[in-house]
């Protein structure tokens, strides 16, 4: 398991981050944290278009109010896709523009690859794994498709012809198994074998 | 008016007289950018000249005299900037906090609603402070049992109807026009953010409102829909002031 770039949530007046993301401030101020965060890792800079933030924020609350389930182990699985569809809609409003990266980048690293989509699937990730921590006290990682070139060099391909692609690729970094067909439709089976799998991870995590 | 309205001016009459004389300054500046903008060369000179060398004196003379009345009375509310941040509390803006002058409330209110109606698109609205003022000592009035949703609710529902913003007629005017929007748009953004829970990350209060107003302009035809059908948003502003 590969170790996410680091993010440092806001305030929450001690709501859960699970409630929280849903808030637009928390939601602006996380996410320009996660940009900071990797620029001053990496040399990378970025303009954030606070405008394009907010309506890729509002579209998502949309999406997640109209499916969000009431099983508890359901909800478990919305999680994952809720982060997931998260990656999408910020691909599709693309609200940052890189604006300046180190001489000599290597672009065999998905980071220097693709700069606006690393960023994107690292806050959704971040904010997922948050949420576990809280909510199921599982610590998660990224899995190794996270790491692989050849996943990227696909991934954007898709994702620039069709962002909903993008929700397949977040469960592969994830370390779930894809959804290819339907892919903004939540799936309560799937995300229960999802989820099962995630459960036997963390318990294996723990036992090694 | 109203006897309502009419006790209610009688604690700020020098906001009425300000308002009197923007009034009158705004339908001057109107008629004069009309003018302005009108082909003189269908007026026989020098009657074109002549009346545009009027107009002007007309506008010059209302702006003298709503500074003076200004510099007299004192700017009755501080409404050019943004209230301080420790002015709204945890859960918002709290009509019962006994350091809450309704008329920093106000300048507040009219501060939000100036600054949205402009993000939505009008910069040439008219707006009365005294209208602002009776606005929130209504709330002071009705606030004891209220959630914050029933608050806002009612905060914006009597900005429209008691015609905050003059000259312009919400109940007679066509819902799709620019006018009615910015004005239903304007009185939902200021009462979110007056409602809205502080402490939930470290954004500015200009932040605040910039987040308001782009979630009102995103539920704007919800919010139109449901009150031409006459129905309450109170239920509206529950789902809004959780995602501010």
């Amino acid at each position: 398991m590969t170790r996410l770039p680091q993010i440092k949530f806001p305030h929450s007046r001690d709501r859960p981050v699970r409630k929280v993301a849903r808030s637009l401030r928390w939601f602006l101020e996380a996410f320009s944290s996660q940009v900071n965060g990797i620029s001053s890792e990496t040399g990378l800079h970025f303009d954030i278009d606070k405008q394009k933030l907010r309506t890729v924020f509002l579209t998502w609350v949309k999406l997640f109010e109209a499916q969000k389930p009431s099983e508890p182990k359901q909800k478990i699985g919305y999680i994952t896709f809720s982060a997931a569809m998260m990656l999408s809609e910020l691909i599709d409003g693309n609200p940052i523009r890189i604006i300046r990266k180190p001489e000599n980048a290597n672009t065999d690293i998905p980071l220097y690859y693709w700069p606006e989509g690393y960023v994107y699937v690292a806050f959704c990730m971040n904010v997922r794994s948050a949420v576990l921590a809280q909510d199921l006290n599982i610590d998660v990682d990224a899995a190794p498709p996270f790491d692989d070139i050849r996943t990227w060099w696909s991934f954007r391909e898709n994702a620039r012809e069709d962002s909903s692609t993008a929700i397949g690729f977040f469960e592969l970094f994830v370390g779930d198994d894809p959804k290819w067909s339907g892919p903004k439709l939540f799936s309560p089976s799937h995300a229960e074998t999802n989820t099962d799998r995630m459960l036997e991870r963390a318990q294996k995590h723990l036992t090694d | 008016m109203d006897k309502s309205r009419q006790a209610h001016a009688r604690h700020a009459p020098e906001l009425l007289v300000r308002d009197a004389l923007r009034g009158f300054r705004y339908a001057v500046r109107r008629s004069t950018h009309l003018f302005a903008n009108a082909d003189q060369s269908t007026l026989p000179q020098p009657i074109g000249e002549i009346t545009s060398r009027i107009a002007k004196k007309i506008d010059s003379v209302s702006q003298e005299a709503e500074y003076m009345s200004s510099s007299v009375i004192g700017g009755p509310l501080k409404k050019a900037a943004l209230p301080d941040k420790a002015f709204f509390g945890q859960d918002g803006y709290d009509p019962n906090a006994a350091d809450r002058a309704p008329r920093e409330a106000a300048a507040a209110l009219y501060f939000g609603l100036s600054w949205s109606a402009r993000q939505l698109g009008c910069d040439d609205m008219l707006l009365s402070e005294t209208i602002c003022l009776e606005c929130v000592e209504r709330l002071g009035n009705n606030a004891l049992q209220g959630s914050a949703s029933e608050m806002a609710d009612m905060l914006a529902c009597d900005i429209i109807d008691r015609r905050a913003f003059r000259l312009f007629a919400p109940a007679a005017a066509d819902p799709q026009s620019l006018r009615f929007r910015v004005t239903v748009g304007s009185a939902y953004t200021a009462a979110l953010w007056f409602f809205a829970p502080r402490g939930i990350a470290a954004g500015s209060e200009e932040d605040l409102l910039d987040n308001c107003c782009a979630i009102i302009r995103d539920h704007l035809d919800r919010i139109i829909q449901i009150r031409t059908g006459s129905g309450s948003t109170e239920r509206l502003f529950e789902e809004l002031i959780d995602i501010v």
